[in-house]
């Protein structure tokens, strides 16, 4: 699908998800994979779990993102928090 | 509520407002104090005074509208309209730079949350400038005729609501069209329209072609009663519209009235829900609900009545009601305690009459004018939250079967100022917008505001049109 995880795609399956749990006492999960890079960018679709679809999806069985250039980014930020300094990209692996 | 996530506050500095100990009326190109005593205005969201603000007397008046009509005599009516756009242009631009200036002083002062302040009050208010800048040397392609003249002097008296939006609204198009101005900004927000005559006198206006009289009702009358005003533009409250209307009959004043409203949001069973709910909530809870044009009336197809209800309740939930320089906040406080007694009143009667009352769990600040967001379901159309305009953060809920019946209760109002209609038919939203008895209707969205369109009522929402083309001709002598 492209583009693949913007955040109006996201909106509509996370209202899809809502929905569906809402008629079948069903959860079912959402993945968001591509294009989501950084974790700032991660922390407003959490933000959008949140809002839209509930708490209750916060939870790894129920929301994921699949984006490795996400994984090297939050990497990045952890060793922020605890040096002080960033990291440069050298020192993530890009797989 | 959230407990994975809770908003930090994201306050706006008021630094940012420039606010001053006191501000005065602007007459004859020169600031002054008002011949009646000064009055402080308070911010609505603590009840803590702002600033003083110098007030109009009688004496303020008659030299407001004598230095109205010098202006317009003399400097005003002999520019080219290519002149006069360009001053216009010039306000333009300074509102654009004072931009943040403004919105936070307009929040102060209103109680409306910064996010509408920013992203629509003061935007829209240079829009309209910028519009009717290029109108002004345009008038005769306006189709009002070759060399359609200007009124003269207009008495503008504008409510509380959108204070600088509605200053715009008023001046640019008469300044645009050749008459002068003389505007009397609401008693409880003067302060965005007086930085406005900054802005005016700052950009070289000749003196006289904009006054602005801060005060009370007094100044509005006295305004309406001279006999050197040439034409009264009005927004408020219908009971006042009906009150200036009498005192102008068998007088040659050319009058325009925009009034109050009890706006149907009509929403059928084929509308995608989610949007529609967004819609609802900007329609009503926009501005605290403190819109002429609100959609304070929610007509839901019986068949999606439980859905819409449903999940527009959730949706509720998420809404933040508090500080309005917060950039978080959807919901600020209500404009006096004066409105706020109002809705109470209004909204204790809507529970007596027996319709079903709901607000989301939030906590209001102990401090300042505040309501909660309120739904009413179980509502029918006797009811006085489904007659009168409440102008408050409060929703009234009533279902329908077919779209006749959704136009016979929609137009069931003595109001007519706005509606709206949701459906995934284009069809439909034609065949609704011909029977709807409203001035503006709305299609899949809500509270969607442009200089180029008109804007104004059918019935007791009052008459004349401000806004595009057709906002010409109530400063036009047609």
């Amino acid at each position: 699908m492209s583009p693949a995880a913007t955040p109006p795609v996201a909106l509509v399956m996370l209202e899809a998800v809502r929905d569906f749990a809402a008629v079948t006492g069903q959860r079912r999960g959402v993945k968001l994979a591509g294009g989501i890079r950084a974790a700032k960018e991660a922390v407003r679709y959490l933000v959008m779990v949140n809002e839209v679809a509930g708490e209750e999806w916060l939870t790894p069985a129920l929301f994921r993102f699949g984006a490795s250039s996400l994984l090297n980014d939050l990497l990045l930020q952890r060793h922020k928090l605890a040096t002080g300094a960033y990291d440069g990209p050298d020192y993530v692996t890009v797989d | 509520m959230s407990k994975v996530f809770e908003y930090a506050p994201a306050p706006e500095s008021r630094e940012i407002a420039r606010l001053r100990p006191s501000y005065q009326i602007f007459v004859n190109g020169e600031f002054r104090d008002g011949s009646a005593e000064p009055v402080k205005t308070i911010n609505p969201a603590d009840e803590t005074p702002l600033a003083e603000v110098a007030e109009a007397g009688p004496a303020d008046v008659d030299d407001a509208i004598r230095a109205a009509r010098r202006a317009y005599d003399g400097p005003w009516s002999k520019l080219s309209g290519a002149e006069r756009g360009k001053y216009l242009f010039r306000i333009a631009r300074a509102v654009q730079e004072r931009a943040r200036e403004l919105a936070v002083l307009e929040s102060l002062d209103n109680g409306k949350p910064i996010r509408e302040s920013r992203d629509v009050d003061i935007p829209l208010a240079a829009a309209h400038f910028f519009y009717y800048a290029g109108w002004a040397d345009k008038l005769e392609h306006a189709g009002f005729g070759p060399a359609p003249r200007p009124l003269g002097v207009a008495g503008q008296i504008i409510p509380w609501n959108f204070p600088l939006l509605m200053a715009a609204w008023k001046i640019a198009p008469a300044l645009a069209c050749g008459n002068t101005v003389v505007l009397k900004p609401a008693e409880t927000t003067p302060l965005t329209a007086l930085v406005l005559a900054e802005i005016i006198a700052e950009a070289d206006l000749p003196p006289g072609v904009v006054n602005v009289l801060a005060g009370g009702p007094s100044v509005g009358q006295g305004l309406v009663e001279h006999d050197g005003v040439d034409k009264i533009a009005f927004t408020g409250s219908t009971e006042v519209g009906k009150g200036i209307q009498r005192a102008l009959a068998a007088r040659d004043v050319k009058l325009t009235l925009e009034l109050g409203g009890k706006a149907a949001n009509i929403v059928f069973d084929d509308a995608p829900v989610d949007q529609a709910v967004e819609g609802i909530v900007n329609g009503i809870f926009f501005n605290q609900g403190q819109v002429c044009c609100a959609g304070s009336r929610l007509l839901v197809q019986e068949s999606v009545a439980d859905e819409v209800v449903d999940s527009l309740k959730r949706r509720l939930t998420t809404l933040r009601v508090g500080d309005p320089l917060d950039k978080n906040t959807d919901v600020g406080a209500i404009n006096s305690a004066a409105q706020l007694a109002r809705v109470r009143e209004l909204t204790e009667s809507g529970t007596e009459e027996g319709a079903v009352r709901w607000s989301p769990p939030c906590e209001l600040p102990d401090r300042g004018y505040w309501f909660a967001p309120t739904v009413f379901t179980g509502v029918s159309q006797a009811h006085r939250i489904a007659r009168e305009e409440i102008f408050g953060p409060v929703l009234s809920v009533l279902t329908f079967r077919t779209p006749d019946e959704a136009v016979l209760k929609a137009n069931n109002t003595a109001y007519g100022l706005s509606a709206g209609v949701w459906t995934e038919k284009g069809s439909r939203i034609l065949a609704m917008a011909a029977r709807l008895r409203a001035g503006v209707v709305w299609a899949n969205t809500f509270n969607k505001f442009d200089p180029a369109a008109p804007f104004g009522g059918y019935k007791e929402s009052g008459f004349g049109r401000e806004g595009g083309r057709h906002g010409l001709e109530a400063y036009l002598d047609v």
